[in-house]
């Protein structure tokens, strides 16, 4: 939508006040623009001052701010109307700066969608310090890491000789039978890799999010990446009962379109979030788009009470693979991450690799969730709330992304 | 006669008693796997004519036949 330049302003000033500081701020607004008490209109509760001053006065508060200033903002106050209904078409009344806005618009949106040139469609994001995932959704900028966070990893089990978990305290259980935790496959330590992987790997880049979360891993995938029903709900049992916080699946199987979700998961998923446990799993990778193939989310990531993820690439567009939530019966995708390209640890001595999948993507939002939990202290559906409240909205379906590209809290 | 693995979701009323449930499953041939108390499941395995006589009894709130999940080869590219 075009900015609209002609916003209409009553010559009066909306002064944002810190919240633990309005009283400071309100004699801040008296000392520095001395303005009558009847100049200002306080309302406290929500530490907003309207003050009526010009632009003269108004300019001597910016200059009279610091850091620790009790004054956050100042913006003009505006005149707002009630929204026309949308007139039907037929009868339609819109001025000549309507249709060039909307024109604009749409040319904007067709500009994205159909790139003019190659080239600047595909922007590397360069990866020598940070790889691209943790950078597009803020993790690497985070002063966050999931301290005393407890995080489970479902998956192949871990790299136990990996030189960056060497010396992290890892709580590692097996329900794979004559199979320890040690990881024979590879996709267990790249997805524990990404979602709390070490600040200071033993060689750049880094690829972890939630680098001082408790990493719990329960192997209910075999060396051969096989695992039942039974040994998937052991391992969220187990994780339930030690107190994890979020729980990462990677893991799904395909579903028919018309298909529903498994209730059994789903119950498992409700008690799992009454108990503040939030269940993160891949939304599924039967897609291949670009031959017009789109395929429902798998299960169990369908199931409403589990927070189902799809990928999308560097160019945040959604990734060849990633399914759609196709199955109006529970089958949302809920929120995307990186799943294209992303660079993690591996079992040895391969130690690192770049692979794609939902199952990399699930793990972004699993280390991420922990940093929110460290944060605000939320648990359960108020920590699904808060992660899909503050996801980057993208310009595209949200049958594709859900809420938008997880974000990091700063 | 063919075995299926089967799960049970045991409902809210019963989730105190889960072990009275699995006595009553055991009683129609149902052979139990796991109780898992912390998210009120049963797994385990029953001839596949009889499964349809699980959903009668007292606490049984969900059944499903148990499935696995398979990943791509380690080698593979989308995992």
């Amino acid at each position: 939508m075009p900015e609209n330049i002609n916003a209409e302003t009553t010559g009066k000033y909306l002064v944002l006040l810190r919240e633990d500081a309005v009283l400071e701020g309100m004699q801040m607004l008296n000392q520095t623009i001395n303005i009558q008490e009847s100049d200002a209109l306080l309302l406290s509760d929500l530490g907003v001052a309207v003050v009526d001053a010009d632009p003269t006065q108004m300019s001597l508060l910016g200059s009279a701010s610091e850091e620790e200033s009790p004054i956050l903002a100042i913006e003009p106050e505006q005149v707002m109307y009630a929204l026309d209904d949308v007139p039907s078409i037929g009868n339609v009344d819109v001025s000549v700066e309507y249709l060039r806005g909307y024109q604009e618009g749409v040319a904007q949106l067709i500009n994205h969608l159909v790139p003019t040139q190659p080239a600047e469609a595909s922007k590397a994001i360069a990866e020598a310090a940070v790889t691209w995932g943790l950078q597009v959704t803020q993790a690497a900028n985070s002063c966050f890491n999931g301290d005393e966070i407890k995080v489970a990893i479902l998956d192949t089990g871990i790299e136990l000789q990996h030189p960056d978990f060497v010396g992290r305290k890892i709580t590692a259980k097996s329900f794979i039978e004559n199979e320890d935790v040690q990881d024979g496959h590879g996709h267990g330590t790249h997805c524990v890799g990404t979602a709390c992987g070490p600040l200071r790997p033993s060689k750049l880049p880094r690829y972890g999010v939630a680098y001082n979360a408790e990493i719990y891993v329960a192997k209910v995938l075999s060396n051969e990446g096989r695992g039942t029903d039974s040994q998937i709900l052991q391992g969220i049992t187990w994780a339930i009962a030690n107190g994890c916080d979020v729980i990462s699946m990677s893991l799904g199987s395909r579903t028919q379109p018309g298909q529903s979700y498994s209730r059994i998961y789903e119950a498992v998923a409700q008690r799992a979030l009454n108990r503040g446990t939030l269940i993160v799993a891949a939304a599924g990778n039967e897609s291949r788009r670009n031959q017009g193939i789109i395929n429902p989310v798998s299960r169990p990531a369908n199931c409403p009470s589990i927070l189902a993820v799809a990928a999308i690439d560097a160019q945040l567009q959604v990734a060849n693979f990633s399914t759609q939530g196709i199955n109006l019966d529970g089958g949302q995708i809920d929120i995307a991450a990186p799943g294209v390209a992303v660079y993690s640890s591996w079992i040895m001595p391969t130690q690192y690799r770049t692979i794609n999948g939902t199952s990399m993507a699930t793990p972004h939002v699993a280390g991420i969730a922990a940093l929110h939990a460290q944060k605000s202290g939320l648990r359960g559906e108020k920590l699904w709330n808060l992660l899909t409240r503050t996801a980057k909205r993208l310009p595209l379906p949200s049958v594709d992304v859900g809420a938008g590209l997880v974000q990091a809290p700063q | 006669m063919s075995e299926v693995n089967v799960l049970i979701s045991v409902s809210e009323e019963y989730r105190d008693r889960i072990l009275d449930v699995m006595g009553a499953l055991q009683a129609e041939g149902f052979q139990v796997e796991q109780g898992m108390i912390e998210i009120g499941v049963i797994t385990g395995s029953i001839d596949a004519e009889k499964v349809n006589s699980l959903a009668h009894i007292a606490g049984v709130a969900e059944v499903e036949q148990a499935t696995s999940f398979q990943l791509a080869p380690p080698d593979s590219d989308v995992q």
